[in-house]
């Protein structure tokens, strides 16, 4: 009975733990499902979460793309305007170089009158302040020439040997009057012969010269050249000013110098030495310096090395240009003797003058009122005997109908008919007289025009009595 | 596939034959996940596959049988858990045109590893097609889902199964009409 009654009792209990188990599972049953909802709930919240984000994420890429799209717009334009500008400055340049021109021609031409001591001071004031504007516009407009991607570059063999001995004596007689020594030392590893670009090579050397010079008060300037397999190394080293470590890297900056007292005290657009880092840059080289204050400075540059033979150079009287360039600006005078071409030119050149100025009769080509009357004056006072045209027409007509000339000067740029134009058809009419080039430009394009055409050679505007003279003996001489 | 395939296989299972069988399929069958399915996991189909036979061998029902009855089951459960699915049709056939493109568009979102079978569907005249294409064999389980909508939305409709299925791939094409 006892029993029965515990049996019954554990049995209660059995069910009521099992009912108890079951509710449990059901309680757990529903709290999965629950979760299972919610983590659905959340899985689409998070969804949607995800596809706000990428939208977001389209939008900003999509405001990304417009604005990188509009600063590309503006970057294009303000380019645009800077080459605008640098074909603004070159096209000015080169203007301002024709009215110089016929200044400098003038002064030239006056310095062949007696002129007493104080006039003569006032010319070389003339004069000297008309080569430094002319270097300034020649700095701008080969700054903005790199600048506008217009520089031409040549790869001529060419007498490396001559050309440095030229610049060398080109600069003697600067260093000299400083009383300050000008050396150079050529290697015996560096060739005779080298394929480069001589024009820019004696741009680049003129600079580092003239700036070596300029900043040298005592002791000297020595040019080394040295090779070295596959590179040729040029530098110029002074014993001058020096140059701050901190101010360094400003050197071949655009439009940096030391500092403006330097300007002030020495001059200069402060392009010289953008302008040779840019041009030897672009002849594959690169430049360096290295400089201690009040010890003096070495300034180098590193260009690829070609050799050449001497049956592939180029005569390098023949490019006129070099002249030009060799001739660095002279220092002003004020004591009113002339130190210059001149004093050393004339002498030897006398002679010569008198005995062709009889003789030859020159037919000078110019649309240029004033480059006419200069080049008139200039002729005159070598003693030729001078026509004049204005226009290749008209040389053409006066061609036609007189055959007594020696020789043409032949301006290029001329409205209408070009010089190169008039050439072409003056040598189609069997005309062989020597045909000279005179022009502002001196690229290689121009040159290359300049002989297609058939013209014998080139003289580049503004040019010196003494230049005009030695070119047009040398033709005159030939004939 | 799913879970909720799985859940909710096993609680009709329960419900209609008892925990003992429930309980019994799931120790005789070799499944990875023990049995312990949640709405929001993927389990191998396999297992499904296993327990509706075991299913078979105990109650002694054909298993497509079985499936299709699921089928109709998983309808009506499908109404009770989703019914925002259901809320802007109001027949059988309009329903069943939402599944491809609605229905699975909404399951991607929650779950984009979900390998869905694809429901291509096109209504005619007198009724509709739909083409079942999946890589798993399950073509009862759609029968008993396209039988629980005509049951939902009360219309009386005759379903024709044309198997075309190879290669262990399903492609059946249901072609329904409505009776009469």
């Amino acid at each position: 009975m006892e029993q029965e009654q515990n049996l019954q009792e554990q049995l209660a209990n059995m069910e009521k733990q099992l009912a108890r188990n079951d509710r449990r599972l059901n309680r757990e049953r529903l709290a999965r499902k629950d979760a299972e909802q919610l983590l659905e709930s959340k899985s689409l919240q998070l969804y949607q979460s995800n596809q706000s984000l990428k939208e977001l994420t389209e939008n900003l890429e999509r405001q990304i793309q417009e604005r990188t799209k509009e600063l590309e717009n503006e970057k294009d334009h303000a380019l645009y305007l800077s080459q605008i500008k640098s074909e603004f400055v070159a096209t000015m340049s080169h203007e301002i170089r024709t009215p110089l021109n016929g200044i400098m021609s003038v002064l030239e031409l006056l310095q062949e009158h007696h002129l007493n001591r104080e006039q003569n001071q006032l010319l070389n004031i003339a004069r000297h302040s008309s080569k430094t504007l002319l270097c300034v516009i020649n700095d701008i407009l080969d700054f903005s020439k790199i600048e506008a991607g217009q520089m031409q570059f040549e790869q001529i063999a060419f007498n490396l040997q001559q050309l440095l001995k030229n610049i060398h004596m080109s600069f003697l007689q600067k260093a000299q009057k400083k009383g300050i020594a000008l050396n150079l030392y050529i290697d015996s590893t560096v060739p005779e012969y080298i394929e480069s670009d001589p024009i820019r090579l004696t741009q680049v050397l003129n600079n580092y010269l003239s700036n070596a010079i300029k900043f040298t008060e005592y002791g000297g300037v020595s040019i080394n050249v040295i090779s070295q397999s596959e590179l040729i190394n040029f530098s110029v080293c002074d014993s001058g000013v020096g140059i701050p470590e901190e101010k360094l890297d400003l050197l071949f900056k655009d439009f940096s110098q030391v500092d403006a007292s330097t300007t002030r005290k020495y001059g200069g657009t402060g392009l010289g030495l953008v302008i040779t880092k840019r041009i030897v840059e672009n002849m594959n080289g690169s430049v360096s310096v290295n400089s201690k204050l009040s010890e003096g400075s070495c300034f180098s540059a590193v260009l690829p090395l070609k050799k050449a033979t001497a049956q592939q150079a180029t005569d390098l009287n023949n490019v006129s240009i070099l002249e030009n360039q060799l001739k660095p600006v002279e220092d002003l005078d004020l004591s009113g003797h002339d130190h210059s071409q001149k004093a050393n030119l004339e002498p030897v050149h006398s002679t010569e003058n008198q005995k062709h100025s009889p003789t030859s009769h020159i037919l000078l080509v110019d649309d240029n009122a004033v480059n006419r009357l200069v080049g008139e004056k200039t002729l005159h006072a070598l003693g030729f005997e001078v026509t004049l045209a204005p226009s290749g027409f008209d040389a053409i007509d006066k061609l036609s109908t007189t055959n007594n000339y020696d020789m043409i000067l032949m301006d290029c740029q001329m409205p209408e008919l070009s010089g190169y134009d008039t050439t072409k058809i003056l040598r189609n009419q069997k005309i062989k007289l020597p045909i000279i080039a005179l022009t502002a430009n001196t690229s290689k394009e121009d040159r290359e025009m300049a002989q297609e055409s058939g013209m014998n050679g080139f003289i580049t505007k503004p040019f010196s009595i003494a230049e005009i003279r030695d070119t047009l003996m040398k033709f005159l001489d030939k004939k | 596939m799913k879970g909720i395939v799985f859940s909710e296989f096993i609680e009709l299972v329960e419900e209609k034959f008892g925990l003992d069988i429930a309980d019994t399929i799931i120790e005789e069958s070799d499944l990875p996940s023990q049995g312990a399915y949640t709405q929001v996991g993927t389990y191998d189909h396999t297992e499904l596959i296993q327990l509706v036979s075991k299913l078979s061998e105990h109650t002694e029902i054909p298993a497509d049988d079985l499936v299709k009855t699921f089928g109709e089951h998983m309808l009506q459960r499908f109404v009770a858990l989703y019914p925002q699915f259901f809320e802007n049709v109001d027949n059988c056939f309009d329903f069943l045109d939402t599944i491809e493109n609605k229905v699975h568009v909404e399951v991607q979102k929650l779950y984009p590893e979900a390998e869905l079978p694809s429901f291509d569907s096109m209504k005619s005249e007198n009724g509709m097609q739909l083409i079942y294409r999946s890589n798993r064999p399950f073509s009862a389980l759609a029968y008993g889902l396209i039988r629980g909508s005509a049951t939902y939305f009360n219309e009386d409709i005759d379903i024709e199964m044309d198997d075309q299925s190879s290669d262990g791939k399903s492609f059946v094409v249901f072609t329904l009409s409505h009776k009469n």
